[in-house]
């Protein structure tokens, strides 16, 4: 009897033995696998310089304009690609070729006239439409341009500006629909402005010496507009604080996961990234905290804006938060957001990144008038943004949407 | 179910730590998920099939100091318990500081790190290798209690050690 026993022992010993997994490691079964990342052809970038009559004042030679100008696109040609078109636009498109340094040449006021077009009215909308009708996913263009409105003489400025500003809105509502991809950077500089000023009656005024704000518009596909911005970063060919900037683009979902070890929490084990289970307060400090990594390189909007606390806004109030950049990680995360509150609160808790806010410069810089060169204003700027602006968030108030399961 | 073995090693997780528990639930930092083994069920069942071997030998085998007249007292019973424990301690110490020392513990479960990668904390020492071997003594003991009260009435010389 005890023999069996003993026998039966055995075998049970045995068979619970079989069901651990030993030493099985995941990371021993493990392969190296080198990614293979496509070479992506660069894309054209069509460059559209305004050579109305208002833009006379920014080319003279030497000024900040033309330096930053030559400078920029020289950068493009070098760091980006060599497929560059170049273009005068006024009421017509008038090709110049592809010839930098004889582009550098001719930007000054006699080969503005010389080159024709209609430069007496500068509408800024048809401009817009016709660049933009020449833009797709294969192609960059710029736009470069003082940003003036000029109704005209005898015109009604106030309708005049309405009427712009509801075009561009159409035309970028339309451009966004068939380019859901599309992004669009407008860049402010400022530069010294020497000869005449025409204001809102189309009245010139002679010998005006002023700073003055002029524009680059970068429309393209999101990747490449964001590839060319990593490639030729602005600040290195124009000091940091020297310009200002706007970006519009669409929604899209990012990749985002709860941190580890930023509080005390465990992690959902089927839902790791996005559910925290059994969320209780820090000894240390007397908190509920928790942190979530997120990737946001995929915008072209800057730092300044995704650091910007005001620009983000939470379904439940009862959770402080705060972003900052992520730390150095192999996942490809950028900011962190980091959570308190004085008690836990459960619940989906989701945080969005607001398209609602325009920068405030776009306000500040704007001049309602249009009867004077006023120095770092521009008649009617807010306008052009603001049909920009409202075209891309027309149907998403958001770029993007995190949401947290706290259970 | 899947889940047991760890959650009863979680009771000691403020010995051993919050990190070290996410390595061996299986936390992988590349997936940000628990996509590696399950470490608590392999450690686990090896405690169990050790002390199970430890109780059957104790009850069953018919050598000195086992299955023996002379063994059918407590500290007897404790002297066995003690090497379960002493076993199980170095099953667990050694297969963490073993994945420890080779890397196979997810830098972002080590350390926390600053915006250039500098290590600002370390949350994951040899020690808590050790004090995970602490709480494997512990678990040791109660499955060794359990597996004793189900186990000693059929013994022929110690069915009344311990108790």
């Amino acid at each position: 009897m005890n023999n069996i026993r003993l026998k039966s022992m055995f075998f049970l010993i045995l068979f619970l033995a079989s069901c651990g997994n030993g030493h099985k490691h995941n990371y021993q079964e493990k392969k190296i696998v080198t990614p293979v990342i496509p070479i992506k052809a660069k894309p054209k970038i069509n460059v559209y310089i305004e050579n109305s009559a208002s833009m006379d004042g920014f080319v003279n030679k030497g000024n900040d304009f033309t330096t930053f100008v030559s400078n920029f696109l020289n950068d493009t040609y070098i760091k980006y690609t060599e497929d560059i078109n170049l273009y005068y636009i006024n009421s017509r498109i008038i090709p110049l070729g592809n010839d930098l340094n004889e582009f550098a040449t001719r930007l000054n006021p006699s080969d503005f006239k010389k080159m024709g077009g209609n430069r007496g009215a500068t509408k800024i909308y048809e401009l817009l439409d016709t660049i933009l009708k020449a833009t797709n996913n294969n192609t960059i263009s710029f736009f470069i341009t003082d940003g003036i409105f000029s109704p005209g003489k005898g015109k009604d400025s106030q309708k005049y500006i309405n009427d712009q500003y509801n075009g561009i809105k159409r035309i970028f509502s339309n451009f966004f629909k068939t380019n859901p991809n599309a992004a669009v950077v407008v860049y402010q500089f400022l530069s010294p402005f020497n000869g005449i000023f025409y204001n809102r009656h189309d009245k010139p005024i002679y010998k005006v010496e002023e700073v003055l704000p002029y524009y680059i518009w970068i429309i393209g596909n999101i990747e490449n507009v964001k590839d060319l911005m990593e490639n030729v970063p602005i600040e290195r060919i124009a000091s940091k604080g020297s310009y200002k900037i706007f970006t519009a683009e669409g929604r899209k979902k990012v990749n985002y996961a709860i941190k580890i070890n930023t509080g005390k929490f465990d992690l959902d084990k089927s839902n790791p990234k996005n559910t925290i289970i059994n969320l209780r307060k820090d000894g240390r400090n007397n908190k509920v905290t928790f942190a979530v990594d997120v990737d946001f390189s995929s915008y072209v909007l800057n730092n300044e804006y995704l650091l910007d606390k005001n620009n983000y806004s939470l379904n439940n109030n009862n959770y402080d938060f705060s972003i900052k950049k992520a730390t150095k990680n192999p996942y490809g995360y950028t900011h962190t957001l980091v959570f308190s509150a004085d008690k836990v609160y459960k619940g989906i808790l989701t945080i969005k990144l607001n398209k609602t806010n325009l920068p405030s410069w776009i306000f500040e810089d704007n001049d309602d008038e249009g009867l004077m060169a006023i120095r770092g204003k521009t008649y009617g700027i807010k306008y052009q943004i603001q049909g920009v602006h409202e075209a891309f968030s027309a149907n998403d108030e958001s770029y993007t949407e995190i949401t947290i399961n706290i259970k | 179910m899947e889940e047991l073995l760890g959650n009863i090693y979680c009771w000691f997780e403020s010995l051993f730590g919050q990190n070290l528990a996410e390595y061996l639930w299986g936390y992988n930092c590349e997936t940000q998920g628990y996509s590696n083994v399950n470490l608590f069920n392999s450690i686990g069942l090896l405690t169990i099939v050790v002390v199970l071997i430890f109780v059957l030998a104790y009850y069953y085998l018919p050598l000195y100091l086992f299955n023996h007249p002379r063994s059918n007292r407590w500290w007897n019973w404790l002297i066995i318990l003690g090497l379960a424990g002493f076993v199980n301690f170095l099953i667990a110490s050694i297969w963490t500081v073993n994945d420890f020392l080779n890397g196979n513990i997810g830098d972002c479960l080590i350390y926390t790190r600053d915006e250039g990668g500098n290590i600002v904390v370390q949350h994951i020492y040899e020690t808590n290798c050790f004090l995970f071997g602490l709480s494997n003594i512990f678990i040791s003991t109660l499955f060794f209690i359990l597996f004793s009260i189900l186990f000693k009435r059929w013994s022929r010389n110690c069915k009344y050690s311990p108790f």
